[in-house]
């Protein structure tokens, strides 16, 4: 949040106040020494990094913003919170396994669905669903990558860019933002060798809903946008076979692979470098394929549960917490 | 105090003392040698359940490590910069590691070594009690052994020994250890060899003692069971000693049978402790922080009551005398024995406790142990307190017999006993049930503490400001630039010049040997009535001294029925004289009275306030270093050594205090306090000299030019300071210091008592020359006599000197055995000179006070000395009064009497006139 954000000036709201609590230090600080009984939030490493507990707060409750996350955090993610609030009952098992092994007491566990998805899947239908897509008989393909030195244009970069303008096909690439940051030099090569054109767009919009949108299909490295776009629009997705490095992550903890790596070949195919010089068939058998159709939508099925209900049993849960919370300071 | 040292005073101190201690009581009582082995037994022993629970969090400290690489590896590798270490810090509290606290943790052993390595080295290194001591082989324990010897080449065999013996132990001990340590250890081994090479016998063979000791303990690990094997040997050892001592010296079969008894018993009562444990002592495992509370509470309570409150209360009552002639603030030696007593009862204690952490039942027990020191320490020293009479400079007790287990008694002592343990077994209970309160408690207990003690310190820098004021004003002109002396006491030729001398516990028992002793001083003092049956009506200077100076009208029970401020009295009677001689145009000097105005220094500002040519000195002290300088006599060292002696022996006093009445005698020693130092300063003669100049410089204070006629009241303190002085004139000498408590000695008073008579006679010689003998009239007294062996029914504390020599008198001294009283001396002094004597603030005629009819004496100690702005009585006890008539000498003249009869012949006597 930053000062200008419109929240800030929002008035439309009885019980919702919203403040700015500053930047840097001065934020921690303030969340440091916050007063309150219920603390909702969507960060990880509470407790882990500069963000500590609050003496003041009775309870701490995580809810994801990604469907497949709770074990993709950074190391210790979600130790320290109180209650933690899952999209499905997938993830419940890596969860208490982590706790078992780093001798932590239980966390209270609440599926209540995801609220992204039910916010994107509420904002697609407002787009006129299905029927959204750009009057365009080419096929769109969106290419989001993740960032770092794993991240497929980092890996593979021209070569991947240029066999996929091969195909013929719309292309948008749309970098993860802290690529320019992280990597601003590759970044200025790619864009200086592909210039945009008709069929070749870089995209850098805030909001990532139009592109994901208006695209046929999505490739990508291991990224939270595979889960948010083949649930959300039920596409298929390319996912390169970036190596992806769990030892930072608390995925590394768990003795088997976990349900977010598990269930991608489920979602579309994986890409190898030796699929470049034959890419247009490769998308077009996945774009296709009636398998993935049916798979992804199984997915789905498992992965959001109370699909559309997620904001309701969220405040259900928290409303039933306070209560509780007051009844034992009454004891 | 540098950081250095206050380090020293707070880890290492603490451990000196134990060691000082228990080597000097085995010392004592059997000899140096087995003191040594002794204390490396004690000490071993002592320290033996540190070594094994350090050894254990050794061992769990390197397997935590061990179980916590993998992953601490992993985030290592994985995270950089600050998110590694946050990414670590969070994995180690997920484990209960504290990585801050893991390098102390693993080195526990040896950081509780290097502490007990350098107090053992320190104390032993300089231990002068080793030297010329020889054994078997070793020639002298205070120095290397060199048994060996090629050529003129020594070579010391002991340490060599000890290094053998280490090794062995070390064998021993790390069979199975890795490499790592084996380097370690045999490192220090060599490091040990090299250290204590050239270090005197004594301490090697106490370093080979515990090196033995090491080796039985590393066998002892050997055995299965090796708690129960100790066990078996404590008790076969300790049973042993009891059967071969059956019969030998009452004390030491005692003690071997109470060592049999515990020994004994000890499985039972940790049998029972560990019952009470579980049944009460619940609370207080659960909740640490009371635990922790009621332990840090009372082990700080300790500090202030050892290290502030009593050394305070001590100094507070006369912080002149520890101020070492003003180049000492006192409070110097509480912010010393603060420290040590930080680093007894706080520093060592808690890291103890911090050992034994994981240990619920060890660590309460040393909270409610340190809980139950507290109570019972309190009512030692509050309901209990030492009564041995007055403490001197050197914190020795005048009457010190009464620490003696004889003198207290086996009533007084179980007495003690019992009720120290009912007062620890309710704190106990009390403490179990309610430990937050208990803990409140403590912590209340301990700003009381605080404050008392602050409230005391306060008041000694003030005694402190004030003494150095008053001595500054003295200063002004006695002394010239040149060390020349300046004369203050202006006597006329032609006029009449009435000189008192007031001698402080001058002994009149002694008078007749000392001029037996010296015939030519019965020339001297020709003219001089000596008055050998004088009495004066306490023993102590306080209740003592009015009567001298204001005559019959301040005796104990005439100030008793006056009903005034003490303050008033005491003011009254000290300005008597003076104002009766400067009314009548004589110029007045007075010097050095104790107790004038609030405190036992002579501050005479209240003399501001009265008319007429008065003027007053503070002589003591004053001349001290420039009759050192004119005797090219140095006293640096004996001042640093009363400094030493004084820094170590408060808290040791304070601890005196606090034991039960049992042991008192034990650690007081003598006064010694257990020292083991035989420096020859042990004795302070620093006093002795500041009253000794005073009167030596007396013809060169005196000169013949006064226009008026004279009053002079010379106090001075040299009875009063006994010590060993040179024959044949009693001259005062350094080397003459001797380790004893000289209070009580006879010698030592007799000899302060010469030379105040022999200094005197030279002053009187001086007079003589100038022709102004036979117009002076001369009186010298006492407030009360010598608490020494004087022949005297009651004590010779009652026999204060007094001689007189009139105008024109002559002839060799002479003994009148008329019964007299030292308030007879104003009354000497006026007689035939003063028409009408009247005491201004009575408005009485001294002369028609005089009452030998009612001497009433009272025996009551007495050393009220804080409010004397309010107290209007002086405290006597009942059964303390006797009534005395004709002779003091004659037992059936002393009549025990009550304090009624006292008050109302007193009242009658005064009506009737």
């Amino acid at each position: 949040m930053s000062e200008d954000d419109p929240a800030l000036s929002e008035s439309g709201y009885k019980y919702v106040k919203c403040r700015f609590i500053g930047n840097g230090n001065a934020a921690f600080a303030e969340l440091n020494h916050l007063r309150a009984d219920i603390c909702l939030s969507t960060t990880p490493g509470l407790d882990v990094y500069q963000w500590k507990r609050s003496k003041h707060v009775k309870k701490y409750v995580h809810i994801t913003h990604d469907v497949c996350a709770i074990t993709a955090y950074r190391m210790f993610g979600v130790d320290y919170y109180d209650s933690i609030l899952l999209p499905n009952a997938m993830m419940i098992d890596e969860l208490r396994e982590i706790e078992q092994k780093r001798k932590l007491p239980q966390k209270e566990i609440e599926i209540v669905g995801s609220v992204y998805v039910d916010g994107l899947m509420r904002q697609y239908d407002s787009y006129g669903g299905k029927e959204a897509k750009k009057d365009n008989t080419r096929t769109t393909v969106l290419v989001a990558p993740s960032w770092g030195a794993s991240c497929l244009l980092n890996k593979y970069g021209s070569k991947f860019l240029n066999a996929l303008k091969e195909t013929g096909y719309n292309i948008i690439v749309r970098p993860h933002p802290q690529s320019f940051t992280s990597d601003p030099e590759l970044m200025k090569n790619l864009q200086d060798e592909f210039p945009v054109t008709d069929s070749f767009s870089w995209n850098r919009d805030n909001d990532n809903f139009a592109v994901m949108c208006r695209s046929d299909i999505l490739i990508s490295d291991f990224s939270g946008i595979i889960f948010d776009y083949s649930l959300t629009f039920g596409k298929p997705v390319i996912y390169a076979a970036a190596e992806l490095d769990l030892a930072p992550y608390d995925d590394c903890w768990l003795e088997g692979e976990p349900w977010r790596l598990r269930v991608l070949p489920e979602l579309g195919k994986q890409l190898d470098e030796s699929d470049f010089s034959h890419l247009k068939e490769t998308i077009d058998a996945v774009l296709h394929s009636q398998e993935y159709k049916e798979k992804i939508e199984a997915v789905r099925e498992a992965a959001l549960q109370h699909p559309g209900e997620a904001a309701t049993r969220t405040v259900d849960y928290l409303i039933d917490l306070q209560a509780k919370v007051t009844a034992q300071e009454r004891i | 105090m540098s950081m250095g040292n206050i380090l020293h005073a707070v880890i290492i101190y603490p451990l000196q003392m134990i060691i000082e201690v228990a080597f000097q009581f085995i010392n004592d009582h059997i000899g140096v040698i087995p003191a040594l082995i002794g204390v490396s037994l004690i000490v071993s022993f002592l320290t033996l359940p540190l070594y094994l629970e350090s050894d254990r969090i050794q061992k769990e400290e390197s397997e935590k490590q061990k179980s916590l690489s993998a992953w601490s590896n992993h985030i290592k590798k994985t995270f950089r910069g600050n998110e590694r270490f946050m990414m670590l810090q969070t994995y180690y509290r997920q484990n209960g590691y504290n990585p801050a606290l893991s390098p102390f943790k693993g080195m526990t052993s040896l950081l509780l070594e290097i502490p007990f390595f350098i107090a053992a080295y320190g104390f032993l290194s300089k231990l002068e009690l080793l030297n010329g001591v020889s054994f078997f082989l070793i020639k002298d324990l205070g120095q290397p052994d060199r048994i060996l010897s090629i050529g003129k080449f020594g070579i010391n065999v002991l340490p060599i020994i000890m290094t053998l013996v280490n090794v062995l132990s070390s064998i021993v001990y790390l069979k199975d250890a890795p490499l790592k340590s084996k380097i370690q250890v045999y490192g220090f081994a060599l490091i040990f060899l090299v250290l204590l090479y050239n270090s005197p016998a004594g301490l090697v063979v106490y370093w080979i003692c515990n090196n033995l000791f090491s080796l039985v303990k590393n066998l002892f690990y050997k055995f299965k069971n090796p708690v129960k094997v100790l066990f078996i040997m404590g008790v076969t050892v300790t049973t042993g000693a009891f059967i071969m001592l059956n019969g030998k010296s009452g004390k030491w079969f005692i003690i071997s049978f109470f060592l049999m008894a515990f020994m004994w018993s000890l499985p039972l009562l940790l049998k029972l402790y560990n019952r009470f444990f579980d049944r009460f002592l619940g609370v207080l495992s659960e909740n640490k922080a009371y635990g922790l509370r009621i332990f840090l509470f009372a082990s700080i309570g300790m500090m202030l009551l050892t290290g502030l409150v009593i050394p305070s209360n001590i100094i507070v009552s006369s912080p002149y005398e520890f101020a070492l002639n003003g180049s000492l603030n006192p409070n110097w030696y509480i912010w010393n024995s603060v420290i040590q007593a930080f680093g007894l009862f706080v520093f060592w204690p808690f890291m103890i406790r911090l050992i034994f952490d994981k240990k619920p039942k060890i660590r309460v027990c040393m909270d409610l142990l340190f809980l139950g020191l507290l109570v019972c320490s309190l009512l030692n020293a509050f309901v209990f307190p030492v009564k041995a009479g007055l403490l001197n400079q050197l914190l020795q007790y005048a009457e010190d017999w009464e620490l003696e287990l004889g003198t207290i008694g086996i009533y007084r002592i179980l007495g003690n006993l019992i009720s120290i343990a009912i007062i620890f077994l309710v704190a106990v209970f009390i403490s179990a049930k309610w430990p937050k309160p208990t803990a409140l408690f403590c912590g209340l207990a301990g700003i009381g503490l605080l404050g008392l003690g602050l409230f005391n310190a306060v008041r000694i820098n003030n005694g402190f400001k004030q003494y150095s004021e008053i001595v500054k004003r003295s200063d002004s002109g006695i002394i010239s630039s040149s060390n020349s002396v300046n004369p203050i006491f202006h006597l006329s030729k032609t006029g009449k010049n009435v000189i008192v001398f007031g001698l402080d516990r001058g002994a009149g028992f002694f008078v007749e040997d000392i001029l037996d002793e010296r015939e030519e001083l019965k020339d001297i003092y020709s003219g001089f009535v000596f008055y050998p049956n004088t009495v004066s009506y306490n023993d102590y200077t306080l209740a003592a001294q009015p009567p001298l100076y204001g005559g019959y009208e301040y005796t104990p029970a005439r100030i008793n029925l006056a009903d005034k401020p003490l303050l008033t009295t005491r003011e009254e009677a000290i300005s008597l004289l003076p104002r009766i001689f400067s009314g009548n145009g004589y110029s007045v000097v007075m010097t050095d009275m104790p107790w004038v105005g609030e405190t036992s220094t002579s501050d005479f500002f209240f003399m501001d306030h009265y008319e007429g040519d008065i003027s007053s000195y503070h002589l003591d002290g004053r001349f001290s270093d420039l009759y050192l300088v004119e005797h090219s006599l140095d006293s640096t060292n004996e001042k640093e050594s009363i400094k030493t002696r004084n820094k170590r022996n408060f808290l040791f006093n304070s601890l005196t205090s606090i034991l039960p009445y049992l042991f008192r005698g034990s650690l007081y020693h003598g006064g010694d306090y257990l020292s083991t130092s035989t420096s020859v300063y042990n004795t302070d003669t620093t006093r002795t000299l500041n009253a000794y100049s005073s009167l030596y410089y007396l013809p060169a204070l005196t000169e013949f030019d006064g226009e008026t006629d004279a009053f002079v009241y010379f106090y001075n303190l040299l009875p009063h300071e006994p010590n060993y002085l040179d024959k044949p004139d009693y001259t005062y000498s350094i080397d003459n210091a001797v380790d004893d408590n000289l209070a009580a000695s006879y010698d030592a008073t007799y000899d302060v008592n010469a030379a105040s008579l022999i200094l005197i006679g030279k002053w009187i010689n001086y007079l003589k020359e100038n022709g102004v003998y036979d117009n002076t009239r001369i009186i010298i007294s006492a407030d009360h006599g010598a608490y020494v062996y004087s022949g005297l029914p009651k004590n010779g504390g009652i026999n204060p000197m007094l001689l007189f020599k009139d105008f024109g008198a002559d002839g060799p001294i002479r003994t009148d055995y008329s019964f007299m009283t030292n308030a007879d001396v104003p009354i000497l002094s006026v007689t035939g000179l003063i028409d009408n004597p009247v005491n201004e603030a009575t408005g009485k005629n001294i002369l028609e006070e005089v009452d030998k009819d009612n001497v009433f004496v009272e025996l009551t100690y007495w050393t009220e000395t804080t409010d004397v702005d309010s107290s209007h009585k002086i405290q006597v006890n009942s059964g303390d009064w006797y009534y005395i008539h004709d002779d003091i000498y004659e037992p059936s003249y002393w009549q025990n009497i009550d304090e009624k009869t006292v008050y109302d012949r007193t009242r009658e006597s005064m009506e009737g006139r």
